[in-house]
């Protein structure tokens, strides 16, 4: 959960207990979840503690009643307070009797009175029949808080009839003040398939965007997938909302992995939403995702978005400080996500990208073998390419051992994908006339093989390709002479002179 | 008189954390006054709680009761 949506929970749970409007405590907004819920808690104690040892012998009074009669007292004579304060010291198995016997509506004020942390074997035992009448209740007032603590404590099965009782509006309401999310996933996994999906397509509706995307960061990557794709095939308008919520409440980090997780025909859809190409929505989420280092969510976004947007998109990344960029780098690398930030890349402004190519994280060795390794692997060539154009001199001079390194296999698809098009096959001709005699001998070597396919390949592009023919006439003279000897052994030196005439 | 520093680190049982800490002098004032307020008011309301509880007892033996039930 994010820091700043655990905190506005936390803030709703406090000022509950000390029966304030949560907007007289905004000015904890600053303060961290953790440090809100120990004084919560604090003050809890505070509270149930007072007279605890009176209200003992209470409790030890009810014991020796039989229940119907304590059901009367408690109901005509102690009422809810009492009862709740009370509630901790009795045997589990009286209380659950005693409340059997109770209206529900008393049950409900007595369960708004109570700690639920004291009562917690009691209300593990509450029967279904008495929970789907409170947690209407509850819901019905609007008590989301008192619901978020007890629903702690019941079993699944009482979770599933509570959350059944409750509006969408109620049941997101509560699942945000929750205490112990960690059970949300399983919780709400063991609700009708339909419920879900109809709670985030109401999102906007209910003006509950924060609280459902902070339901949606709690539940597991494989239930998020498809609500985010829901998420996804809304009305353009209720994007629109969505956007607008989430830019006012900023917390494009809750955001950001629902996108993330989509499919990627859903997050085009979004993506293609206006709302995402305003430039202080994009400015937002690159700087929210700089923070939280967010990359591998948000460069799947950038990806999507409209051609124009993109480059403005990626313009705003390249001009993030250097250290922001390391961590991008850093990011990518880990999660192999060239294929994801080279197309970025290549969408940015000539100088963004001559900018960020000065940045040291793209001189490091390993940073650019990976690049040239998922260039080759992903058919990414003409992606890099705009890359390598700008990168400093020396460090584009480590470029040729890379190449040259890359396995066969490698090595033909990047040459395949280089001679598809004159503006990436020319840097690809310079990184060859850049190499080392021994780099070109294995080059060489390689033409010469019979396994190899690479001279087929360039004997084809000479003899089909006038604008590649001359080009590819630039090509270091040794390697030149090892495509003649291809196309002697493989029959084709005829139509390869003519084709040179 | 317990400042409002020292009512809070009462019900934290010990300093204030950095985020507390950190509050201005204004707002840990109104943080403190809520806790106290809440803390009375449920103070006053269980007195007021067990008092009604006794209503079904004879007057006369209401102050046994009292003392027996709630010490």
């Amino acid at each position: 959960m994010s820091q700043r949506l655990e905190t506005s929970a936390e803030i709703l749970k406090l000022a509950r207990l000390v029966e304030q409007d949560p907007d007289q405590l905004g000015f904890l907004d600053s303060v961290s979840p953790a440090e809100l819920r120990a004084l919560r808690e604090g003050v809890t104690n505070t509270i149930f503690d007072a007279g605890a040892q009176s209200l003992k012998r209470v409790a030890a009074g009810a014991k020796l009643l039989p229940s119907p009669l304590v059901a009367a007292i408690a109901l005509k004579s102690f009422g809810a307070l009492l009862c709740a304060r009370a509630a901790g010291a009795v045997d589990p198995g009286k209380a659950i009797d005693v409340a059997k016997r109770l209206p529900a509506d008393f049950l409900v004020d007595v369960t708004i009175q109570l700690d639920p942390r004291r009562v917690a074997k009691i209300i593990g035992q509450v029967p279904q029949e008495l929970v789907v009448p409170v947690a209407a209740e509850l819901g019905r007032r609007e008590e989301h808080v008192t619901m978020g603590r007890f629903l702690a404590y019941v079993p699944d099965s009482a979770v599933v009839a509570a959350m059944t009782a409750l509006s969408d509006e109620a049941l997101l309401r509560t699942a945000f003040v929750l205490e112990h999310k960690d059970r949300l996933d399983h919780a709400l996994g063991l609700l009708p398939p339909e419920r879900l999906p109809g709670i985030f397509a109401n999102a906007s509706q209910l003006g509950l965007w924060p609280e459902a995307l902070d339901l949606l960061e709690h539940l597991s990557q494989a239930r998020r997938g498809p609500i985010a794709d829901v998420v996804a095939e809304q009305p353009v308008e209720v994007i629109e909302d969505l956007v607008s919520a989430v830019s006012a409440a900023r917390i494009w980090e809750n955001l950001l992995p629902v996108v993330g997780v989509m499919s990627d025909a859903h997050r085009l859809r979004l993506a293609a939403v206006p709302a995402f190409h305003e430039p202080t929505v994009l400015g937002e989420i690159i700087e929210a995702a700089a923070v939280a280092s967010q990359w591998a969510d948000l460069l799947p976004l950038i990806d999507a978005l409209p051609d124009e947007v993109r480059s403005l998109a990626a313009d705003r990344v390249a001009a993030l400080d250097e250290k922001a960029v390391a961590e991008l780098v850093a990011a990518v690398s880990s999660n192999e996500l060239w294929p994801r930030l080279l197309p970025v890349v290549r969408s940015m402004s000539e100088g963004s990208r001559t900018a960020m190519a000065a940045m040291a994280p793209f001189h490091q060795d390993e940073v650019l073998r990976e690049i040239v390794v998922a260039a080759a692997t992903s058919g990414l060539w003409v992606d890099l390419v705009p890359l390598l154009r700008v990168l400093p001199d020396p460090v584009f001079a480590k470029i040729p051992d890379l190449v040259v390194a890359l396995p066969l296999d490698l090595l033909t698809a990047l040459i395949t994908e280089a001679l598809e098009a004159l503006e990436i096959l020319e840097p690809f001709i310079d990184i060859l006339n850049r190499m080392d005699a021994a780099s070109l001998d294995h080059i060489v070597g390689l033409i010469d093989s019979d396994l190899a396919t690479l001279g087929e390949i360039l004997i084809a592009a000479v003899i089909e390709r006038p604008d590649v023919r001359r080009v590819l006439g630039q090509l270091p003279p040794d390697v030149l002479d090892a495509i003649d000897r291809a196309a002697d052994r493989l029959g084709l030196r005829a139509d390869l002179d003519k084709a040179r005439a | 008189m317990t400042t409002p520093r020292a009512e809070l680190e009462r019900h934290l049982g010990g300093p204030l954390s950095p985020g507390l800490a950190a509050l201005s002098d204004a707002d840990i004032d109104a943080l403190a006054k809520a806790i106290v307020d809440a803390t009375r008011s449920q103070k006053q309301a269980l007195a007021a709680a067990i008092d009604n509880g006794l209503d079904i007892v004879p007057r006369v033996l209401r102050g046994a009761v009292k003392k027996a039930l709630f010490g």
